[in-house]
């Protein structure tokens, strides 16, 4: 198991598009690190550059106090599960699960021993002398994990490894892999657009947009606290409500009429925003049934335990979760409060603390 | 995994029996040989009866269940041993057909009694006959061998 030290990674491809700004994380020993963020923002990229399958263009990388920014990817010591699991077709999982300590010389009882241990983890034993073909997608998915377990790596690296999977497969591999970085121990990066799986799996999670990287942490920093609007409406599902509002004393005025009461604190908060525009976050369930504020409800998806209600709110369009079984109807009037608010600077996009 | 032993046994249950097989592509090669050097020379048209015909197709069919058996007795399959061992056997029978009564049959030409396989063929074609025997017969014995032990072991692990 290893520390990892990402130092400015830049990455600029020949047509000079830079997919990767700047890229700074310490990385502690042990821990599980998800790269999150919509496709086309440089999280595989980065994950790429860290298993040397892409040039770094600048900085610097650190395995365990090695540089090993120039080094080829054979001699970095790392393990990575792609999203298409990359199974020989024509090999047996054992063989799979061997190929690669078959590769290094290792040892025909030696090589045994290792992957009947990580054919034990994985729940594979039965079917060791069977094709990928006659598997199906969570069990392939554990053969190339399984593939990865047997080399013992310093870092392992999980390119999408679930998004080939069906919902409810997804769910219960998700559960394995958490288990399996509990039973190992071992340094772990993950690369998902699924902001779930990046709750569910995650030490620290990096948000990333644009090639830069937002907000680096916990789960329930990202959460509860985010850095700035992208964050905010990446994580948290249903996403964030946002509006356009303008601090007017102890109040917020929306964009439409309503205004909105600020508690002390969050009045101090915006203290130097007084007159300014801000953008008003409300996560879907901090809005509770109260009497700040009118919304116009459009429809009901009842999930049992929750009640997804969408509607408008001074033209904005709002969903609400509202934390019992309800049925409004379409058009209804209902008084809503808002528990818990995130402000952000219009400008900048930045949370306002 | 108690001990070397029992990893060895159980990294067959896994494992091909790949010594077999590739001794069998052996007997194939080594009995290729022998049929494209058998027929390299003729003395008044000695070969040309049925007994070509039957010589061709023994080759042809020797070469098929060789084949066949080497991947029967890669997945561990102990009829297909025993199969490779009896083709081996008579690999060394065939000595005594084509290759020795050309070797010691004469045909008067003009005045020359001219011999219809000279010893350099002769030579090459037992030689390939031996090989090709011993990598199937070998081949055979092994993969009896490591079956029975797989089949035990296996055994042992059922009744566990």
């Amino acid at each position: 198991m290893a520390s990892l030290s990402l130092k400015n990674l830049n990455k600029i491809y020949d047509n000079n598009v830079q997919a990767v700004f700047d890229f700074n994380i310490d990385i502690e020993d042990g821990e599980f690190i998800v790269l999150v963020g919509p496709s086309g923002c440089g999280k595989s990229t980065t994950l790429r550059m860290v298993a040397g399958l892409e040039d770094i263009s600048s900085g610097t990388l650190i395995i365990d106090g090695k540089d090993v920014t120039q080094m080829p990817p054979k001699d970095r010591d790392i393990a990575m599960v792609f999203q298409n699991y990359a199974l020989y077709a024509h090999m047996t999982v054992y063989e799979n699960m061997a190929f690669s300590l078959t590769l290094l010389r290792e040892d025909p009882n030696v090589i045994h021993e290792k992957v009947m241990a990580a054919a034990e983890i994985l729940g594979l034993t039965d079917q060791l002398n069977k094709k990928p073909r006659q598997l199906s997608g969570g069990q392939r998915q554990r053969v190339a994990m399984g593939r990865a377990i047997v080399r013992t790596p310093k870092v392992f690296l999980f390119d999408e490894p679930l998004s080939n999977l069906d919902a409810k497969l997804r769910g219960a591999t998700r559960r394995e892999i958490l288990l399996l970085h509990k039973r190992l121990g071992a340094t772990m990066i993950y690369v998902t657009h699924d902001q779930t799986e990046a709750l569910t799996l995650a030490d620290r999670i990096v948000c990333m947009s644009m090639g830069y990287v937002q907000q680096i942490g916990t789960p329930l920093e990202l959460y509860d606290t985010p850095a700035n609007v992208f964050v905010a409406s990446f994580i948290g599902l249903p996403p964030m409500n946002f509006f356009n509002a303008t601090v007017k004393g102890g109040k917020l005025l929306l964009d439409g009429g309503e205004s909105i009461p600020l508690t002390d604190e969050e009045a101090n908060l915006l203290s130097s925003y007084n007159g300014k525009a801000i953008t008003l976050g409300v996560r879907p369930e901090n809005i509770v049934i109260g009497d700040d504020v009118k919304m116009k409800v459009n429809n009901c998806e009842n999930l049992g335990q929750n009640t997804l209600v969408h509607g408008t709110l001074n033209g904005h369009k709002v969903t609400a979760k509202i934390r019992e079984w309800c049925s409004f109807g379409h058009g209804e009037e209902i008084g809503v409060s808002f528990n818990r608010k995130h402000f952000f600077d219009k400008e900048t996009t930045n949370a306002i603390r | 995994m108690a001990n070397i032993t029992d990893v060895k046994t159980d990294r067959m249950r896994f494992t091909k029996n790949k010594f077999s097989a590739n001794l069998s592509y052996l007997a194939i090669v080594f009995n290729a040989i022998y049929f494209v050097s058998v027929y390299s020379t003729d003395v008044g048209s000695y070969f040309y009866n049925i007994e070509i015909g039957f010589s061709v197709i023994y080759n042809l069919l020797f070469m098929l269940f060789v084949f066949l058996a080497s991947e029967g007795v890669k997945s561990y399959d102990l009829k297909y041993s025993v199969v490779l061992t009896v083709l081996g056997a008579l690999q060394i029978v065939r000595i005594f057909g084509i290759p020795m009564n050309a070797y010691y049959t004469f045909i008067k030409i003009g005045t020359k009694q001219v011999q219809v396989m000279e010893q350099g063929q002769f030579l090459l074609c037992v030689a390939c006959l031996v090989l090709s025997s011993a990598a199937a017969i070998l081949g055979g014995i092994v993969a009896y061998i490591k079956t029975r032990k797989l089949r035990n072991y296996e055994k042992t692990l059922a009744a566990e």
